[in-house]
This record gives C-alpha cells, sequence and structure tokens, in this order.
C-alpha cells in the first residue's frame, strides 16, 4: 500500500507537495486542480519501471508537459513514494531532469525492510554513479535509465518492485466499450477498457457474476443478464433487459452493448475493473460519477467500498452525491495555489461540521467548496466606488 | 382504506424499511388495514429544517398517519426521539405522527434475528449470492456495536462487504419478528437487547390507536 507521496513539479504539482493515502482515499477538487495528475504520479512511475522512463515520458508528451512549467530555470521532478506491504516497508524516489532535452535520473534512490527481520536492501545512484551499492549484484548505469527496473527480479527489491508496478488507473471511456473487441486477456484491465470483454467474460465465470448482474440491476432496473458472446474474432457484451418483469417473463431481450447508454456501460466498465481477479494493488478510478444517474451512485460507491477490502482505492471525483457516502478523514482536498497544484486535508471547520452532522460532505462541497486549512482564508473587501 | 406515508434519512432504507414495517403492522395485529405509499428518503432529519421539510411534504400529500425513521447512531435516543417529536408537535399535523430512532442504525434490528439470517444465500436477480457467514451469531449487546455494517461485512466471507443498496432488502425478509419485538422489551425483569425494537413496535400501536387523531405525536 502506498502510505504517503512527495512530489515536487510534476506536471502542475508544485514543490514538495505531500499526500498520505489510506485504503480509500478520494481526491476532491475543482475542474483543472490536479485531481488527476496526483493519480497520473503513480501511473508514470509504474510504467516508467514497467516499461522505461523514456516511454512513460513519451506518453505524457514529453519531458516539457511532465515538468512544471517554469519562466525561469526548469524545475527538476522529484517523486517519494512511502510504501508497506505485509512483507515489509520502504520507499522509492527518483529526481529527473534534462540534459539538452533528454530527460536523466539525477537520482534514484530505494529501500526496502522486509517484515521477517532480513536485512535492508538499499541503493543510490546521483547522475549515473554508485551513491549505495545494492550489494555484490550490481547493474551497470546509465543517466537514461531507471535502477530498479534492473533489479525486478532481484528477491531483495521484488516486493517493492512488484508494489510499485502494479497499479491501474482507470479513466473509462464508454465509446471504447461500446465497440467490439478482439479478446485480449492481460491483466489487469486496460485503463480506458480496451480489453473490457475478456476480462468481463471471466468475471462472469467467477462467482462475482452475481455481484456485477446486481449491481447493474439497481443501477438501470431491468438488467439482469450479462453474456460476452465470440462473433468472427470479436468479443461482443449484451445485456438481457426485463426479462424477470411481467411483462418480459420468459423474453430472451439481449442488446449488444453499443445499444446502451453511456451510463450502462461505464458502470459495467468500472465493475469489471473493481472485480477483475487478481484486483491490481492499487486501483484509481477517475470521476466514477461521469454519465451515471445520482441514484445509482451509492451502489457504485458500496462496490467502491467492498473493492478497497483487497486493493488500494484511490479516487478523483467532485460528486456531491458520492461525497455524502464518504468519511471526512477520507477526504483529500486537490486546489491551485498561485497556479500549482497542492494537496491537503479537509478544513478543520469543515471537517467538523460534518462529524457534528449539521451538514453533508456534498452539501459542503455544493454550497461552499472543499477547503483545506493551508489555503489562505478570504475575506470580503468592501471597495471604494 | 387509510394511507400511511414512512420518511427515511438512509439511502438503502426506502425498500427495506417499508417491507419491515408492513410486516410488522400485520404481525402486532394493528387494527385497521394500511395502505402504505412507498417510503420517502428525506436529507437530514436529525435537524429542525429538515423534519420541517418532511412535515411540509405530509402536509401536502395528507396521509392518515406518518412514520419518521431514523438512525440515531451515537446520539441518546431517549433525548433525541422527545426532542424531534417536539419539532413534529410544533407542526400540528391533521393526522397522528410517530417518530423513531434506530438505535444505533437500521441493521441494528437484524442482529436479534442472525441465526436465522447466518449461512442464508441472499436472493437476486442473477441467481443467489453469498450473506452471513454460517458461524455468525448475535452479539450480547447489540446495541453496544458502533457500525453495524461494518460488523456484518466482517460476517461476510473474505473479500466481500455488506451492501445495504442490495443486501438491506433480503436481509429484513430474513427478520424474525417475534425475535425482534422480543428483543425491544422487558422480559424476566431483562431489558431487552435492541430497545429501539420497542420503540418501533410502540411507535406503531401509538399510530393504529389514534387514527384520525390530529396533532397527536410519539413519543409523548
Amino acid at each position: 500500500m502506498i502510505r504517503k507521496m512527495t512530489v515536487s513539479n510534476f506536471r502542475s504539482l508544485g514543490d514538495k507537495v505531500s499526500v498520505e493515502f489510506g485504503n480509500f482515499t478520494a481526491l476532491v477538487g475543482t475542474n483543472g486542480s490536479g485531481k488527476s495528475t496526483v493519480c497520473d504520479v503513480l501511473a508514470f512511475v509504474a510504467q516508467a519501471l514497467r516499461h522505461s522512463l523514456s516511454s512513460a515520458i513519451e506518453n505524457r508528451n514529453g519531458l516539457a508537459a511532465v515538468r512544471r512549467f517554469s519562466d525561469g530555470a526548469p524545475y527538476v521532478v522529484s517523486i517519494r513514494l512511502e510504501l508497506s506491504t505485509a512483507e515489509g516497508a520502504g520507499h522509492y524516489e527518483v529526481h529527473i531532469n534534462a540534459s539538452d532535452n533528454v530527460p536523466q535520473v539525477k537520482v534514484e534512490e530505494a529501500l526496502w525492510a522486509p517484515a521477517d527481520g532480513a536485512i535492508d536492501s538499499t541503493f543510490r545512484v546521483e547522475k549515473g554513479v554508485w551513491k549505495v551499492e545494492p550489494g555484490q549484484v550490481r547493474p551497470q548505469v546509465d543517466k537514461s535509465s531507471l535502477v530498479l527496473s534492473t533489479l525486478a527480479g532481484d528477491r531483495r527489491f521484488k516486493p517493492l518492485y512488484d508494489s510499485l508496478v502494479n497499479t491501474a488507473i482507470y479513466n473509462i471511456s464508454p465509446s471504447t466499450l461500446r465497440n467490439p473487441r478482439k479478446p485480449n486477456p492481460s491483466r489487469p484491465m486496460e485503463e480506458q477498457g480496451e480489453n473490457w470483454g475478456s476480462i468481463l467474460a471471466e468475471t462472469l465465470k467467477s462467482q462475482d457474476r452475481t455481484d456485477l448482474i446486481e449491481a447493474m440491476n439497481q443501477i438501470t432496473g431491468d438488467i439482469d443478464d450479462v453474456r460476452v458472446r465470440a462473433l468472427g474474432g470479436y468479443l461482443l457484451v449484451q445485456f438481457r433487459h426485463g426479462s424477470s418483469g411481467s411483462a418480459g417473463k420468459g423474453k430472451e431481450r439481449w442488446f449488444d452493448a453499443f445499444q446502451e447508454s453511456d451510463g450502462t456501460l461505464r458502470m459495467a466498465g468500472i465493475l469489471t475493473a473493481l472485480l477483475q481477479t487478481p484486483v491490481p494493488l492499487v486501483v484509481g478510478v477517475e470521476e466514477p460519477e461521469l454519465t451515471i444517474h445520482p441514484g445509482g451512485l451509492k451502489v457504485l460507491t458500496e462496490y467502491l467500498r467492498q473493492a478497497s477490502l483487497q486493493t488500494q482505492l484511490i479516487l478523483t471525483t467532485h460528486s456531491p452525491d458520492i461525497l455524502d457516502h464518504l468519511d471526512a478523514s477520507e477526504i483529500r482536498v486537490v486546489y491551485r495555489d498561485s497556479g500549482a497544484t497542492r494537496v491537503s486535508m479537509l478544513a478543520t471547520d469543515q471537517k467538523e461540521s460534518v462529524v457534528h452532522r449539521l451538514r453533508t460532505l456534498g452539501e459542503v462541497l455544493r454550497y461552499e467548496g472543499l477547503r483545506s486549512d493551508d489555503q489562505p482564508e478570504t475575506f470580503v473587501v468592501a471597495e471604494k466606488p | 382504506m387509510p394511507t400511511g406515508m414512512i420518511f427515511v434519512e438512509g439511502h438503502g432504507e426506502v425498500k427495506a424499511v417499508g417491507n419491515l414495517v408492513v410486516r410488522l403492522w400485520v404481525h402486532l395485529g394493528l387494527a385497521s388495514e394500511i395502505a402504505w405509499k412507498s417510503p420517502l428518503r428525506w436529507p437530514l432529519l436529525h435537524l429542525r429544517r429538515g423534519i420541517d421539510g418532511a412535515l411540509a411534504l405530509a402536509r401536502q400529500e395528507r396521509p392518515d398517519l406518518a412514520l419518521i425513521l431514523r438512525d440515531d447512531e451515537d446520539g441518546c435516543p431517549a433525548e433525541s426521539g422527545p426532542a424531534t417529536a417536539r419539532w413534529v408537535r410544533e407542526g400540528n399535523l391533521p393526522f397522528p405522527v410517530s417518530v423513531v430512532m434506530a438505535y444505533r442504525e437500521f441493521e441494528t434490528w437484524f442482529l436479534p434475528s442472525i441465526p436465522r439470517m447466518a449461512g442464508q444465500p441472499l436472493p437476486g436477480v442473477a441467481g443467489n449470492r453469498p450473506g452471513l457467514s454460517a458461524d455468525t451469531s448475535t452479539p450480547a449487546y447489540p446495541e453496544n456495536i458502533r457500525g453495524v455494517k461494518e460488523w456484518l461485512s466482517r460476517h461476510y466471507s473474505a473479500n466481500r462487504s455488506y451492501k445495504a443498496t442490495t443486501d438491506q432488502l433480503p436481509l429484513t425478509q430474513l427478520i424474525n419478528l417475534d425475535d425482534l419485538v422480543r428483543a425491544g422489551f422487558v422480559e424476566n425483569n431483562q431489558p431487552g437487547s435492541v430497545s429501539s425494537a420497542g420503540s418501533l413496535v410502540r411507535g406503531l400501536q401509538f399510530l393504529s390507536s389514534n387514527l384520525g387523531s390530529a396533532g397527536s405525536v410519539y413519543p409523548k
């Protein structure tokens, strides 16, 4: 589990932005505040370790887009993740700058302390030179690659590596789900749901099938079955409507995914991500409320919470309806200060008003907007005419 | 046939409360058959403004009786029930109203029936879902449990949790009304383990015996 993230200058994130995570954490902020950027830090590290630093940067349109805009000297991007699992605890830190516009690793540091009492393992590399060597196995280093990727198979660092790469941030797109796709059983489910049909087919074979269909029924009122059919080398998802009602008794009325509403598809996609086996260690869900009827968000929140029994769940949201089902301690307020994203706990006075049930979190968001204690208070100024 | 309105605060409680109230009314052998309207979810029933809003709607709908049911969580039902009833009394409605606090939450009323629920699958549109583990037993002091939903989740199989939206109604249907009523009252000089169930019973009995009586409110 990622316990804490400290980031400087990654996309819109300002200097030394610190975020503490629990099993279930909701990042809440206005449009453009940087909620998705916080999730993207985790996705960036996972991609950089799993594939390469350069591909993680190129996927984000280059280093200029990855590091915070600067009027003067370019910023150094620094990311530090602190984590713990049943196997141990540790941290991973990387600082990235550039030389002639080519990304370079300025600092890379890792530490893993096993829970079984074995000695800690650590390394530190600065500008391609070992500063703390990881022991006898000492791979060659260069300024453009991450050493932890090279040490992924080393049992001393494997738990740390596995914890960092086993992350999926979902931004499910109904238009992606609508089209039949070729089978692709790779896991975890892809982040926009590109291989939804393949993962859904597996879920429907498991004991989670009834859970998934029950939730779809709660949301839509009349979906009572879901299936995945193979046609011409493609997977086609179909939903059965209304056959359990009195009017539809005995009738098989199946509709293809491309005939379904955006909300129905998005809900089905998110549920598939949450119920997949194995579920990634960290699952992010971007704005789960999009296109889903407000009355269905309680169902969705309950499934998100169930998923958090197995995975670390991080969601971004600005939905009062979702907030009404969360605990104030689970909220992280994301906001802009002098053009840079900051993240903080909910302001004490707002938290107290919710704890004492004077208003709900959703009401605070809707009527006042969430604040943090770190945000400067604003006062009314009587301006002269 | 007289009509009844029910106001609830919780999100998952609309269908479940309807099921419990209708069954309990019949079980208690209360006078008159009531046409219960589908329960209405109403926010902030613990605040004056929430109650005032609910009363305004009830006045417009003009039922023959109304039940206001809310979770009392960490409050003291002996205080919050009469306080809420006082706000209702000031509304001077032309029909009887009962205010009942579920202490600490609706799911507390499941606890006397746990032996009946344990190991039972929860029926749904796509077949049965696993519910409470077969070895789950009724806790000694049900009303001492803070967070009954979380308690229920801990007695589900691994990686599953109690979800009010899908599980509350099937579990409510499994409530044994004899057990619930017994848990609400003093028996053999022993106080009931779920005192708020007694409040629900008295609230329904009050509505039955005060049908047609304008401005009457339980608790007095």
